[in-house]
């Protein structure tokens, strides 16, 4: 369980959707990077929401799946922005 | 990933993904070879009129925004439009001569901006050939000091340097200097007349065998030339799309806008596509036929060169841009 709930990206970490997928900037390294469909809408969504809990409360409004999938998915997710430094 | 996937799929899918802003033609350098029109006239586009541009360009999903010139910094309201354009989420790069970047200054870009690049151009290893060509004394002492400042604050510089009879001789050494002080450097080239067709710049382009050169110096230093004005500054390294059809990104990767709001495909292909003070950047892309034919002529080019080896002013490289400003694809220069 991720004790901070409150989420928000690097300010130097930007991305633009070019469907499906998206483009991810990391001002730092400097790269670019794509990313996918689901991780385009999880960043959207941390952009948008910034915090986990509503993350994962749009994603189950949007995606037919049990609500233990959807937060392990988004946890997946957010431990992998912190392992990559880019969430603040 | 990036160029397999990505600039693909924005051309295919007429995406736009990045935009060239040329703010002023002003500058406090005098460059040579510089090839804009100084002359040019027009009505330039207002503050509120680029951060419509901005809301439009943030909703059509483009990613990079350039600011170039002239000198973009002298642009009365280069960091209100900057601000601007950083809230709207773009990577934002500065293509400068590096020559105001320097205290408050400096600061301002990285507090207000914070810049994916500062691009400067470069122009020789030493002072004594840098100067000659921006023709400033000083300039290059200038640049240097300033570079380190950037440094210290968190900003990233990099260097462009365009191979030119004054410079040949300093090709290496320009690599060993941007090494020295650990900012990337990338060659452009090659210089082409400027856009109101004054062809003197060409008086000193380099010779065929500096390119050669630099052609081995690109293999030890992992840095090819590129054959427009501006390439693309980062990139996931990754492997080339094998089935990519395009020469070039004209007409998807970056077009251009001048001070006074006329649209052009990319920097150097010219053909009008509509003006800002007449219609927004949504309408001029989707209804202009400039961005499609740039497309064509850049898949067309790309087959053209299956056949024989790119050459152009001297150079182992095509614009076609270039080539419609009447500087080329023959091999006789």
């Amino acid at each position: 369980m991720h004790k901070q709930d409150t989420l928000r990206l690097h300010p130097d970490i930007l991305f633009r959707a070019v469907p499906p997928e998206g483009v991810l900037v990391d001002q730092r390294i400097p790269s670019v990077m794509v990313i996918n469909e689901s991780g385009l809408r999880m960043m959207e969504l941390i952009r948008d929401k910034g915090s986990r809990q509503a993350v994962i409360d749009a994603l189950m409004e949007e995606y037919d799946a049990p609500a233990e999938v959807i937060r392990a998915d988004v946890d997946a997710f957010l431990d992998d922005l912190r392992n990559r430094d880019m969430l603040s | 990933m990036y160029h397999s996937v990505i600039r693909r799929r924005i051309r295919e899918q007429g995406l736009l993904h990045g935009i060239m802003l040329e703010l002023t033609y002003a500058c406090n350098l005098d460059c040579f070879f510089c090839y804009n029109d100084r002359e040019a006239q027009g009505e330039p586009l207002n503050p509120e009129q680029y951060r419509q541009l901005f809301d439009d360009l943030a909703a059509m999903n483009v990613m990079f925004v350039t600011f170039t010139g002239g000198e973009p910094l002298l642009y009365p309201h280069f960091f209100e439009l900057g601000r601007a354009a950083r809230e709207r989420g773009f990577a934002i790069r500065i293509k400068t001569n590096g020559h105001a970047v320097r205290g408050a200054t400096a600061q301002r870009l990285k507090e207000e901006i914070n810049p994916l690049l500062v691009e400067m151009s470069l122009h020789g290893a030493t002072s004594q050939t840098h100067d000659r060509q921006t023709r400033v004394a000083g300039s290059f002492n200038r640049l240097l000091r300033n570079i380190r400042e950037m440094q210290d604050l968190g900003l990233r510089p990099g260097l462009v340097s365009t191979p030119t009879a004054w410079n040949e001789q300093e090709l290496e050494a320009m690599y060993e200097l941007a090494r020295s002080i650990g900012v990337p450097l990338r060659f452009q080239g090659p210089v082409g007349p400027r856009d109101n067709g004054d062809q003197s710049p060409l008086e000193i382009q380099p010779s065929p065998a500096s390119w050669e050169r630099l052609l081995e110096l690109g293999e030890r230093y992992r840095q090819a030339p590129h054959a427009t004005a501006f390439g693309p500054p980062v990139e996931e390294t990754g492997q080339e799309d094998k089935g990519e059809t395009a020469w070039c990104g004209a007409g998807s990767e970056e077009i251009l806008v001048d001070p006074f709001g006329n649209v052009f495909p990319c920097l150097h292909l010219r053909w009008s596509a509509g003006n800002l003070h007449d219609l927004g950047i949504r309408e001029i892309w989707e209804r202009s036929k400039a961005f499609p034919a740039a497309r064509e002529l850049s898949e067309e080019t790309a087959g053209q060169m299956r056949e024989k080896k790119p050459r152009q002013l001297g150079a182992p490289l095509y614009c076609p841009g270039l080539a419609l400003k009447g500087c080329g694809g023959c091999n006789s220069c």
